[in-house]
């Protein structure tokens, strides 16, 4: 098994070696060394590495297509490379430098996108050594987040949809909801009291922003000099509400507690407001908790899409098999959020 | 048959095989995490193979007595109706997991549309018996994977 292992981390390296050595060579012999798997995605096959030569040492991290049918998210690299791109040009984001692309996977096994390893830590493990800091945390988080929802819309990649206005686009989410029951390998009734209850407990409009689309702790890193939030893995990033983040960030902390947002949720929401011009009676702990529901639409599609490819025998992943088990537990997320939004009227389970 | 060990029983020895045995002498972090999600995954079938079947009848019965209590209340709900038609039209009663399955299909979707009515008809009582099932639903499915905690995260 471990020989196994080696020739795949071989044949990874060598590869990696003579994509960098006519984009990031030039000076001497370049070797890629400390090429190593990160575990905890689900979506990509996600490796980082160590670039030496003449130039000195430095480390990037490569987010690649993992072989089809294994991954619980089927998005598209180029679509994640051109806003990256964008999103790197414009210099106000606070993402790591994306550096370089494989869009068909011939150089590098699969499409696949190098970005700059980041000298810092993930913020997961710095809310477990530092809970004296998570105040201060959650100010930087409420910056990190109302700096992506001010972006310039107008500015975004052409390939973006851009919704016409905040009830079309809700119209839009609350359809998929039905139109991916319909789609699925068997009746999802959950799913279709998810659309009735949206389109039933619509909360006040805000204006359409971008979206980070998966932000929660495991994607914020700090940066060890200066500590900056930068925020990764964009791969659903969209135009959309801006409460959807926020709501995604409670669904994702359920899973993975402590949930510091919740923990000083008026520091959190005071801040948010300050810096995004948005008034209390938009974004609350009721609006975003309707939005907790929503949002999980991004993760949860492509769920089913997934578990219904295994029913129809198209896979056997592991990881997918093993998401069966996030459902019922998705489920009881909504049934919370919804009692939260004031839209449950017997109140949680 | 054979039907000692139970299918339970099986299922958690080999559950109990690769968390003390095969995960403590793996070193790959990617396959532990492989088989984590294995593990996980057995236990939730475990739970399942004794109380599926029971639980997608009791299930059934308890949607078709509110579709029929809706109905009963005067309601106009014609997609509840036809689902409450199409359920006991296709019911089979059968033992075969493959035969309750389709059953329990044809009783989802009747949830569904009582559900849909209910909130189109902004009816509290309706929306408050509509509730009451997914509460019983989720109870069942939580019961079957327990705490969902994501491995590897």
């Amino acid at each position: 098994m471990s020989s196994q292992v080696d020739d795949a981390t071989q044949a990874a390296v060598a590869r990696l070696e003579a994509f960098l050595a006519t984009r990031d060579g030039g000076a001497g012999p370049l070797r890629v060394v400390d090429y190593v798997p990160i575990t905890g995605g689900y979506s990509r096959a996600m490796s980082r590495f160590t670039v030496e030569d003449e130039r000195g040492r430095r480390g990037y991290v490569m987010r690649a297509d993992p072989p089809p049918g294994t991954s619980i998210l089927d998005t598209d690299r180029t679509v994640e490379w051109t806003i990256l791109s964008s999103l790197c040009a414009s210099g106000s984001i606070p993402i790591p430098a994306a550096r370089w692309f494989d869009e068909t996977g011939d150089e590098l096994g699969s499409p696949a996108i190098i970005i700059d390893l980041v000298d810092g830590h993930g913020l997961p493990a710095l809310i477990a050594e530092r809970p004296g800091d998570h105040a201060a945390f959650v100010a930087r988080l409420a910056d990190a987040v109302a700096t992506v929802h001010a972006y310039d819309t107008a500015s975004l990649p052409s390939l973006m949809d851009r919704p016409t206005d905040w009830n079309a686009y809700l119209d839009g989410c609350i359809r998929q909801w039905v139109d991916a029951e319909a789609a699925h390998a068997e009746r999802e009734p959950f799913m279709r009291l998810v659309a009735a209850w949206l389109d039933a407990n619509r909360p006040p409009p805000a204006p359409l922003t971008l979206v980070h689309g998966d932000f929660q702790a495991p994607n914020v890193l700090v940066e060890a000099a200066d500590g900056r939030f930068l925020l990764i893995d964009w791969e659903l990033t969209h135009i959309g509400d801006p409460r959807e983040d926020l709501g995604w960030w409670s669904l994702a902390a359920t899973s993975q507690p402590p949930d510091i947002i919740a923990a000083d949720a008026e520091l959190f929401f005071d801040r948010y407001r300050e810096r995004t011009g948005l008034g209390e009676d938009v974004v609350n702990p009721a609006t975003v908790a309707y939005f907790t529901v929503m949002s999980s639409a991004n993760v949860f599609f492509s769920l089913i899409r997934q578990t219904s490819a295994m029913t129809r025998e198209e896979t056997t992943a592991m990881g997918i098999a093993y998401m069966t088990n996030a459902m019922p537990f998705m489920h009881g997320v909504w049934i919370d959020a919804m009692a939260r939004a004031g839209g449950w009227k017997q109140g949680a389970r | 048959m054979i039907t000692r060990p139970s299918m339970s029983r099986l299922l958690d020895s080999i559950k109990a095989e690769l968390t003390d045995k095969i995960i403590p002498g793996l070193s790959d972090p990617t396959l532990v995490v492989n088989v984590q999600m294995m593990t996980a995954v057995l236990g939730a079938l475990s739970v399942r193979v004794e109380h599926e079947l029971a639980w997608m009848r009791e299930e059934c019965d308890r949607i078709e007595a509110a579709a029929e209590a809706t109905l009963a209340a005067g309601a106009p709900a014609p997609a509840v109706v036809a689902a409450l038609a199409a359920y006991r039209d296709g019911r089979t009663d059968s033992l075969l997991v493959s035969a309750a399955q389709a059953d329990y299909e044809r009783a989802s979707e009747l949830l569904s549309r009582l559900a849909e009515a209910a909130y189109g008809s902004g009816d509290g009582a309706r929306i408050a018996a509509v509730e009451d099932l997914f509460a019983a639903r989720l109870a069942v499915e939580q019961q079957a994977i327990g705490t969902f905690v994501a491995v590897g995260r």
